[in-house]
């Protein structure tokens, strides 16, 4: 019974959010500049006069096990129409990524990922499969309650605690899944084939030149590296499938997982490819590790840190300190009571600072503002309230996690 | 491929991919046709000089194995012979 209860938890357990953000942030990221990327080609892919109209993106659907399909473009050959879906997919894709309404957005996001891929599946690689794939998680996962505009919205609101929410972790055990199977599947039906087995298959890819990057030293082609790589692509796709569960070896397996799609990404032209398997694998982490490593990072960037005075008279309003405090994830912003009759930052070294700028670029999670300066100042600004602060001299990190 | 600059081969590989799957076996033949169509139409570029057929050329190379000789010449065959839809290709150019 002891098991099954701890089976229970580690599948249905309750836990924090961080991942499902960090997970949707990359995963919209890369689908989002995967399909800027096609852009350049709608012409081709996408048209009537282009290499896949709709009449063979349809005969390909029903040459499989016709199964109904998601595709909302499976009628109209209007080029026009195509193309405002697309360009709705890319901002679906953005708005997904910097968390705004993203339970819509992630669900506008997949719907229209799943259609355009089967607008043009002859197109498609394995990483577009796994990205559809992990954007159907990010669409039924929590995703927009941490590292969201959603959750800055709702704090700067007063509707949101300012401790994060434990969330079920189920959608998260579904991504680890889902890179098991990937890793599994891709090692049995390797194991079939001759050349995996004899310890000769990587010699293969490299004579495929269109596939050409970088150039590696001759002896990459030669035995006995080809055996080793052939033998230790397999023993690595084993390990991620079985052992990233593993706490201990996890960090193991997973750079183990990185040198080798950072090694095909360097030497193989495949887009994207690599960037999509590896950011399956932060699905391994949980929220806690992620807001830990955030912590220690703001710790080591001593030289970033800077103490913001607020004008004189006026101190963080609770809403302020909350939105504040989940913008410094990294910590290193110190807010305190000031003489001045405006904002004044200054760094470890004693230099006087532009303040609303100084913390904009210390915040990863201010950048979006670059795209709206002005817009960061008013909400730095109406984070005051008249009044002495409760909490001097505090990073409104501390105040959140206090 | 071979000749493309790096940045531009990332973007341009989808056309690989669909190269990869349009000359396979014989499942794929009937994607031929639209293929050699959009050949024509980009090669389309005086309407008094339209191309009327275009041919589909397959090379390949047949790799044994990593111990066996990889032969130096591609070996070469037509693979599909299309004669051009005149109608669609004007259409399609806009003329």
């Amino acid at each position: 019974m002891k098991h099954f209860k701890a089976i229970d938890r580690a599948l249905f357990g309750w836990g924090s959010p961080v991942t499902f953000g960090v997970v949707r942030i990359v995963t919209a990221s890369l689908a989002l500049i995967n399909f800027l990327m096609i852009a350049i080609d709608f012409d081709a892919w996408f048209t009537e006069r282009g290499f896949i109209p709709l009449w063979h993106a349809t005969k390909w659907a029903a040459m499989g096990d016709n199964v109904p399909r998601i595709n909302l473009l499976g009628t109209t050959t209007d080029s026009r129409v195509t193309m405002a879906v697309y360009a709705l997919c890319c901002v679906a894709c953005l708005f997904t990524a910097i968390g705004l309404w993203t339970r819509l957005s992630s669900i506008v996001m997949f719907v229209l990922i799943v259609s355009l891929h089967h607008r043009a599946p002859d197109i498609l690689h394995s990483g577009d499969t796994l990205m559809r794939q992990m954007a159907f998680f990010v669409m039924i996962a929590p995703s927009g309650a941490a590292c969201s505009i959603d959750r800055l919205l709702a704090l700067w609101k007063g509707k949101a605690s300012q401790i994060l929410p434990m969330v079920s972790i189920w959608p998260q055990r579904l991504m680890q899944f889902q890179v098991t199977i990937v890793y599994f599947t891709t090692v049995w039906h390797k194991w079939g084939g001759t050349h995996w087995r004899d310890g000769t298959a990587t010699w293969f890819v490299p004579q495929l030149h269109e596939f050409d990057r970088f150039p590696v030293p001759a002896f990459f082609d030669q035995q006995p590296f080809v055996a080793i790589t052939t033998y230790s692509t397999l023993l690595i796709e084993l390990g991620i499938a079985f052992l990233a569960y593993a706490k201990p070896l996890r960090k193991w397996v997973l750079l183990a997982g990185v040198a080798l799609h950072a090694g095909i990404e360097y030497r193989f032209n495949i887009p994207l490819f690599s960037f999509v398997m590896c950011s399956s694998y932060l699905a391994f982490y949980d929220g806690e590790e992620f807001s830990a490593w955030a912590k220690r990072i703001g710790m080591k960037l001593k030289f970033a840190r800077i103490t913001v005075e607020m004008p004189q008279g006026n101190s963080l309003s609770s809403k302020g300190a909350a939105t504040l405090g989940a913008l410094d994830f990294l910590g290193v912003v110190n807010f305190g009571q000031g003489d001045g009759d405006c904002w004044v930052a200054t760094g470890t070294r004693g230099a006087i600072k532009n303040p609303y700028l100084a913390v904009l670029k210390r915040c990863p999670g201010v950048w979006v503002y670059f795209l709206a300066p002005g817009a960061w100042r008013r909400l730095m600004d109406r984070s005051l309230e008249p009044g002495p602060s409760p909490i001097p001299a505090k990073s409104a990190a501390e105040v959140v996690n206090s | 491929m071979y000749d493309l600059g790096i940045p531009e081969k990332y973007v341009k590989e989808r056309y690989r991919k669909f190269l990869e799957r349009m000359d396979v076996d014989a499942t794929d033949s009937w994607k031929r046709p639209n293929f050699a169509q959009r050949i024509a139409l980009l090669a389309y570029k005086d309407p008094r000089d339209p191309p009327v057929r275009v041919q589909l050329r397959r090379h390949f190379r047949q790799m044994e194995g990593m111990y066996k000789p990889v032969p130096k010449e591609y070996t070469e065959f037509i693979l599909f012979d299309y004669i051009v839809d005149q109608e669609k290709l004007r259409k399609d150019a806009g003329r």
